[in-house]
This record gives C-alpha cells, structure tokens and sequence, in this order.
C-alpha cells in the first residue's frame, strides 16, 4: 500500500469505525474476538474494494459485511458454547435509590446489550439495526436482504422479548429517564 | 396486544405509517385506553434502546488495522482508496468548488465596475453558445482563427 493510500484508508476507518464497532458489539457483545471481526470487516471491505459500486452508501455497505462476519463467529462461538459474551449486569443497582436521577450511559448500554445476548441472532441482528442504529424497516431489510414483513415481524417478537426482560430494570430508572423527556 | 398492533406502535414510532394510518392510530390511541398504555409502554422502551450502542473498539483501533493490512494478500487495485473517499464527498463537491472559485477570484474592487462574481472572475461577460460559434466562424473565415488549437496529440 502506498503511503496516500495508507493515510486514506487509516482516515476512512476512523471515520466508520464507530458504525461498525456498534453492529459487531451488538451483535456478540465484548470478548476478544469482537475486535478480530471488527477489523475483519474492514480489511475484507480492503479486498474486496474494486467491487464496491457506490450503489449502497459504504455505511450501509460495511454494515451489512459486519452483520455476516458476526453472524459467522457466532455460529464458531456456538461450537465452544460461548454464544454471546455480555457484559454482567450483576451489582448494577439499576432500581436502586441511591440518589442518582438517571441511568448513566454506560450502564444502559451494559444492560441493554446484556439483554440483546439473550435474544437469538436472527431476531438480535433485527433489533440491533432498526432499534439501536436507528436504520429504517426498508434499511434494515436490505442489510440482511429479507422482506420488509420479515424484519417486521421479527422486530415485534425481538421487541416483545426485550421488553420482558428489561422491564424489572425499567421500573424506576426507565420511568425517571421518561419523565426528563 | 397482538402483533399486527405492536407492529404499527413500532413503525409510528420511526415514523413509517403514511398519513391516514398515522391517522387512525392516533384516533385509536385516544379511544382506547389500554391501547394508548400499550404504545406508550413500546415507546419508552425504544427510547430507552435508542443510543445505547457501541461508538469504538477502543483507541488505536486504526493502528492496529493498518498492521493487519501490512500483511501478504491483502492489496487491492491502487488508487481506489482514493477513488471512493473522492466519491463519498461528489455530491457537495461541484457546489463547494463553484463557491471557492467564485469567491476565491472575485475582486471586490470591480462591483462598482457593474460585474457580477461570475463575469469578475472569468474577466469577460458570458456569451451564449450561438454567439460564440458565429464569432468563431467570423474569425475562421476572415483569418484570425488558429485551427492548430484545435489538434489533439493522442501520445
């Protein structure tokens, strides 16, 4: 690689790295493997660069090389019974009064994806995207090329279960966040 | 609640209903009541997911990758790096590049002079394309024209 060359790819990564590190940490939580698919992503964008038409926007592009590469590990991970590597949310006091008057960021984040990880994949990939990334129903169905019913339906069951298991978390702080708004 | 209503709670909150769904839902909302309490059970929810995602893999994440790059089998054709960064940023190019032109070589000194930036910065007023063809022709017939402008060296 060529030293412009160099510096443009180093300043194309930095500039997507946060898109990318989102899907793949949604998608298999920390480990150290997260970071192996995450730069996996990237030097497989690298390679296959000639074939990037700009048809998709190279958001949508890496995202969608992110969810498959995920998807991958996880199916590696499920031979070493190690599907999803959540962050423990033991001694979070999340419902507790302890004067605070909102979820700090980083806990959210921690419990949110500790409840992701108890999601299967297909339903995870759905929420990750639509509810997390904030990408559009007609978005999400062409990152992981399904029909938009699907991504709908799957969107409602994935929501449905991450409700129930966030809702002993949500009691208080959740309702305090609300109220702020 | 059943998943074709979760579904529409789901898709009024990103805003995806069209004009007489969005409608109807809110009519439904403010008639029922455990419907309203459904759907705002699934918005705090959605707002509570919203920003909860990873922003890095940590600092030097970057670095890291280069190194990954240096290794064997890992070239791509030269210059499209280059090629799609200068593609992310073609829409606003030609906009920015006018802008810089134009305010990169007006003189302020010749609006009192009548010019506008546009004819300021070229240093002559536009002429449309039929003039400017007749004109040629004048010159072309009368002598004044050099053909050997217009000859195209291919190597």
């Amino acid at each position: 690689m060529r030293g412009g060359e160099k510096r443009a790819f180093h300043s194309l990564v930095e500039r997507y790295e946060p898109v990318v590190a989102a899907t793949v940490r949604g998608m298999l939580g920390g480990g150290a493997d997260a970071e192996d698919v995450g730069q996996e992503v990237f030097i497989r964008f690298y390679k296959s660069i000639d074939s990037f038409r700009g048809d998709a926007s190279l958001k949508t592009y890496l995202t969608r090389i992110a969810i498959n590469l995920s998807l991958n590990a996880l199916k590696r991970r499920k031979k070493g019974e190690r599907r999803f590597v959540g962050e423990s949310v033991e001694g979070l006091d999340l419902r507790g009064g302890d004067g605070r008057d909102d979820f700090d960021a980083a806990e959210r984040r921690r419990l949110v994806h500790h409840a992701l990880g108890q999601i299967d994949e297909k339903h995870r990939a759905v929420l990750l995207l639509r509810m997390i990334e904030g990408y559009s129903t007609a978005e999400t169905a062409g990152i992981l090329e399904l029909p938009q019913g699907t991504v709908l339906s799957r969107l409602s069951r994935g929501m449905k279960k991450l409700e129930e298991l966030l809702a002993p978390y949500m009691d208080d702080r959740a309702k305090n966040l609300e109220e702020k708004r | 609640m059943n998943e074709q209503d979760h579904i529409l709670a789901l898709k009024s909150m990103a805003g995806e209903l069209s004009a007489e769904e969005a409608e109807a839902f809110e009519l439904r909302r403010r008639e029922e009541p455990h419907f309203d309490h459904a759907c705002r059970q699934i918005e705090m929810t959605g707002r509570f997911l919203a920003g909860s995602g990873y922003q890095s893999f940590g600092v030097s994440f970057a670095d890291r990758l280069m190194e990954g790059l240096e290794r064997p089998g890992a070239e791509p054709q030269e210059g499209r790096v280059a090629e799609i960064l200068i593609g992310l940023f073609a829409r606003i190019a030609p906009v920015v590049l006018v802008a810089a032109v134009i305010l990169g070589g007006y003189n302020f000194t010749t609006a009192e002079e009548g010019l506008s930036p546009i004819e300021a910065t070229l240093g002559f007023e536009p002429v449309d394309l039929a003039g400017g063809y007749a004109s040629m022709l004048d010159e072309v017939a009368y002598g004044s024209y050099d053909m050997t402008d217009q000859i195209v060296e291919t190597e």
